[in-house]
């Protein structure tokens, strides 16, 4: 019972892992094909074919454009999933050494980056978000930026927690004890630390930045028209969602079994890495 | 084997007992036959201090807590308890909950953790005399109080009125049996009541229950893993082994020639005052966890004379003479 | 950030930050906050002054640099912003660069509407969350656990201005999905306009507040001050009361300060889409037409409510924990 295992097969012992991962793989493929899987051009317009109901041609129906909604709908898991992946590398990029700078670094240095990840806290991410925006101006790399920026101090304060408290550890104590350079010990034991609760962290800011992505087009400071983005397609189905609720449904839907999975992703990766939940 | 019985009435198993517990077996819900406790026989006289002993894992506060109807969800007890004339099913929590407080008390190991944090100790007194047909609501506050001096509280008043975090471990465990008290209960458990505090102030407290003891006539159910606690407290003793009774008896007796080769690695663990200096001997293994017991008798893997038939024939508990009574199928072979 | 934020209340355990501590450094934090937000504004692109000319007007260099020193963007950075949070302070919020208004006008009503949206949802949350985690706190095991996980997992998934539309679809006809009744048009149809916003917006909030009670719930009905309490015979109902649930709650109150700034954020979004005219369309105009002041002021407002409830959560916190109140001293 106690032989030792890789962490993915311990990742995926469960069944709910089973599901979650397959789901995730499905959405994944759906991203990087989108192009192919299609059936019609996300932006060709078609003007005799308007807000028409699912059925054979267009299985998902067609919005206010005559645009194909199933197609638009690949193209906008494509879209919203390179956001996300976006967001996610760079809130790592920003977040993981500003953390661990925060946690290594004494003194000013200390205090300030700390200060800092607290007048980031204080500015709920959306709202931060909003503000970026009005500078930057509304379209894909502004969401980027946007989510990213506000997502970072939650990843910053969380990777100096763990620092903090491995600091403590002992065998780091006799490591520093020992004369074991600060740089060396950095490397050898705070950042693998650092890596099981960063990558839970990570999977659930994904999961955020789908939503974020969603609520920021959805009222127009998102991506911007015609690129199809799981929010853009809300907006534009919420104009019609009393006559063709189809059009306000399914990329709902979509968001939705989407960050659900991902969050189960986050689950089963910490529940992978806890020892003590590994059996 | 022919000892002539120089022990007082009070040290033979009663023959009107306050509190008699039978064939007590304490199983995972789920998995029945995974047990933690497995056919356990005790019985406490009126007035009567008994000591349960054993390493931690060998079933020693499950039992105080099946008693009591307090085992975790996770846990189901068979078995019957007498109280007096009457009879209660252990398998039944919700049966037992009268008994609680009023006919017996508890007190818990880690008084750290056993009062209620974001209430005051006054208040959690309060609650209890409320329960338990204490005195009127005006009246009551001074009760608590009373109790509290009782219980040696120097400055009741104030303590009353302070938080657990306030107070410090064997201020909590004080409150605790004030608590106890406060029920005027027939038999008190007192589930390791010292083992999370200091050493002077465990003396200090178990000069207190002792005394409340004597002078209520209340008896008591003594849980410990300490031999000095309980030579210095108990007249009876039952030893516990993964589940079962391994040996019961006189303390004094018990203490002076244990025959159970678990019971002996026991007493060879205690520090003596003379041995103190030398190396402690400790017992090589650990208990066993519940779902893996060995056949046979359960301390074979462990024992230092085990023999083959050790490890297929389960040991009953049998009297050796007294008023000891010992599970091991060699006891009497090594004694003669 | 409703779980990252979860799992830290769940961590940082019963707060030792003494109140009033707590408070200088937030208020320091709040300043430097609307610093930020400050020097963000400066930011954006285009002169202000070219933008208050109005669109495609043509305005010679010199009546742009009349504009400039009328606003003062020529002082320093450092000047310009403690004479923008002095006269914010004093409920001036400078001129609307788009909309023929001052910002402290279109703020008034707006803001209004967007705390009673806030605060409805937040009481529907609390409403429906708090007695469901008591009877789910009694199911314990594998199956309960995943169902809440799954129930929590939902709250966050599903966005609250999709759930918008969705309530919209499902109740048109029934109940009032467009637009806003002031309370002087009587509690029932205020309350009937405000009642499905408040359901979209609360909805994800509650099934945080839900997770987040029951796991504290358990915890604390496993804990030995409890077991103590049963051992007396105190009866259940109290002991779920005033030592399960008062318990509990402490990390409940956290979330409740963490997730106020969120609620507030979705809250513009659920308005835009029930067309409610609260702060959400004027954020939202604000930052397409760049009026930075507007869009200032909307944040700075924010961010205050946001400290003030963390302020609020804090004090609460001292009242349900003496551990915290009592330190003090």
């Amino acid at each position: 019972m106690a032989e030792r295992t890789t962490p993915v097969a311990a990742l995926l012992r469960p069944l709910t892992q089973k599901i979650t991962w397959s789901v995730l793989a499905v959405f994944v493929l759906v991203a990087a094909a989108a192009p192919l899987l299609a059936p019609y051009d996300p932006a060709a317009q078609d003007l005799r074919n308007t807000l028409m109901p699912p059925g054979p041609g267009h299985l998902l129906g067609t919005d206010e454009f005559g645009r194909d909604q199933l197609s638009r709908l690949f193209h906008a898991v494509r879209s919203s999933l390179l956001i996300s992946l976006a967001t996610t590398a760079a809130v790592a990029a920003a977040g993981i050494p500003l953390g661990l700078l925060a946690g290594y670094a004494r003194g000013f240095a200390n205090v300030v980056i700390a200060r800092a990840i607290d007048v980031g806290l204080a500015l709920p991410s959306l709202v931060l978000a909003l503000g970026l925006i009005a500078a930057l101006g509304a379209g894909m790399r502004s969401t980027v930026i946007a989510l990213a920026v506000g997502y970072t101090p939650y990843l910053a304060r969380v990777v100096r927690g763990v620092v903090l408290r491995v600091r403590q550890e002992e065998y780091v104590e006799s490591a520093r004890v020992s004369n074991v350079p600060p740089w060396r010990i950095a490397v050898r034991h705070v950042v693998p630390n650092t890596l099981g609760v960063t990558s839970v962290q990570l999977t659930l800011i994904f999961a955020f930045a789908v939503i974020g992505e969603a609520g920021l087009s959805f009222v127009g400071l998102g991506v911007q028209p015609p690129t199809a983005s799981l929010g853009n397609l809300l907006a534009d189905g919420s104009a019609h969602s009393l006559d063709l609720p189809i059009l306000t449904v399914a990329p709902g839907l979509v968001i939705a079994v989407l960050v659900i999975t991902l969050l189960f992703a986050g689950d089963g990766v910490r529940d992978a890495l806890d020892p003590r939940r590994r059996r | 084997m022919t000892e002539t019985p120089t022990t007082p009435m009070t040290e033979t198993p009663p023959a009107d007992p306050l509190l008699a517990l039978d064939r007590v077996e304490i199983g995972l819900a789920a998995d029945p036959q995974v047990r933690a406790v497995d056919g356990l026989d005790l019985r406490v006289a009126p007035g009567e201090a008994v000591a349960l002993v054993g390493e931690s894992g060998s079933g020693k506060s499950v039992t105080a807590y099946a008693a009591l109807g307090l085992l975790a969800p996770a846990l189901r007890a068979s078995g019957t308890l007498r109280l007096g004339a009457s009879s209660y099913d252990l398998g039944d929590p919700g049966a037992l909950r009268p008994l609680r407080g009023g006919e017996i008390s508890m007190i818990f190991q880690d008084p750290g953790t056993s009062l209620n944090p974001v209430m005051t100790v006054g208040r959690q007194l309060e609650d209890v005399l409320r329960r338990h047909g204490g005195p009127p609501r005006r009246e009551r506050w001074r009760r608590v109080v009373d109790l509290l001096a009782e219980v040696g509280v120097a400055a009741p008043d104030r303590v009353a009125r302070a938080y657990p975090f306030e107070l410090s471990g064997g201020m909590r465990q004080r409150v605790l049996i004030a608590m106890a008290l406060s029920c005027e209960p027939r038999l008190l458990i007192a589930d390791e009541p010292t083992t999370a505090l200091d050493t002077t102030v465990q003396a200090q407290i178990m000069d207190l229950l002792m005394t409340l003891v004597r002078d209520r006539g209340m008896a008591m159910l003594f849980i410990s893993h300490d031999l000095g606690l309980v030579a210095g407290s108990c007249r009876r003793m039952y030893v516990m082994y993964a589940g079962r009774v391994v040996e019961s008896g006189p303390v004094a007796d018990v203490l002076r020639r244990p025959r159970h080769p678990y019971t002996k690695a026991l007493v060879g663990c205690r520090p003596t005052a003379d041995r103190r200096l030398a190396r402690l001997p400790s017992i090589p293994g650990t208990v066993p966890p519940i779902g893996s017991m060995p056949s046979g008798c359960r301390f074979a893997p462990r024992c230092p004379i085990a023999v083959e038939q050790c490890r297929t024939a389960d040991p009953e508990l049998r009297a050796v003479g007294g008023n000891v009574s010992v599970a091991c199928l060699r006891a009497s072979e090594e004694e003669s | 950030m409703l779980a990252v934020r979860l799992n830290r209340a769940r961590r940082l355990g019963p707060r030792v930050v003494l109140p009033l501590a707590g408070s200088v450094l937030q208020a320091a934090v709040v300043a430097a906050a609307t610093f930020v937000v400050f020097l963000l504004m400066r930011l954006i692109p285009g002169d202000p002054a070219r933008i208050l000319a109005g669109p495609g007007g043509s305005v010679t260099p010199e009546q742009v640099e009349r504009t400039r020193r009328e606003l003062g963007l020529d002082d320093p950075i450092a000047l310009q912003y403690w004479n923008w949070i002095t006269d914010a302070v004093r409920g001036d919020f400078g001129n609307s660069l788009v909309l023929n208004d001052t910002v402290a006008e279109l703020l008034a009503d707006r803001l209004v509407i967007t705390l009673q949206l806030s605060v409805y949802a937040f009481t529907l949350a609390v409403v429906l969350a708090i007695p469901l985690s008591l009877v789910a706190a009694r199911r314990q095991g594998a199956i309960a656990d995943k169902l809440s996980r799954l129930a929590g997992a939902t709250g966050v998934a599903v966005p609250s201005f999709w759930l918008a539309l969705l309530l919209i679809i499902v109740a048109q006809g029934v109940l009032p999905t467009f637009g806003y009744a002031p309370l002087s048009e009587g509690l029932g149809a205020h309350l009937g306009h405000m009642l499905l916003p408040a359901l979209a917006l609360g909805a994800g909030f509650a099934t945080l507040v839900f997770e987040t009670t029951r796991a504290g719930l358990i915890d604390t009905l496993s804990s030995d001050y409890v077991r103590t309490a049963r051992a007396f015979q105190i009866p259940e109902r109290r002991i779920y009361g005033r030592y399960a649930l008062r318990n509990a709650f402490l990390p409940t109150l956290t979330i409740f300060g963490l997730e106020a700034g969120a609620l507030m954020a979705g809250a513009l979004l659920v308005e835009n889409a029930f067309a409610l005219p609260g702060m959400g369309r004027l954020i939202v105009q604000g930052v397409l037409s760049r009026d930075y002041p507007v869009v200032q002021a909307c944040i700075l407002v924010i961010v205050v409510v946001f400290v003030a409830v963390n302020l609020l959560m804090d004090l609460l916190y001292a009242v349900v924990d003496p551990r915290v109140r009592r330190s003090r001293g």
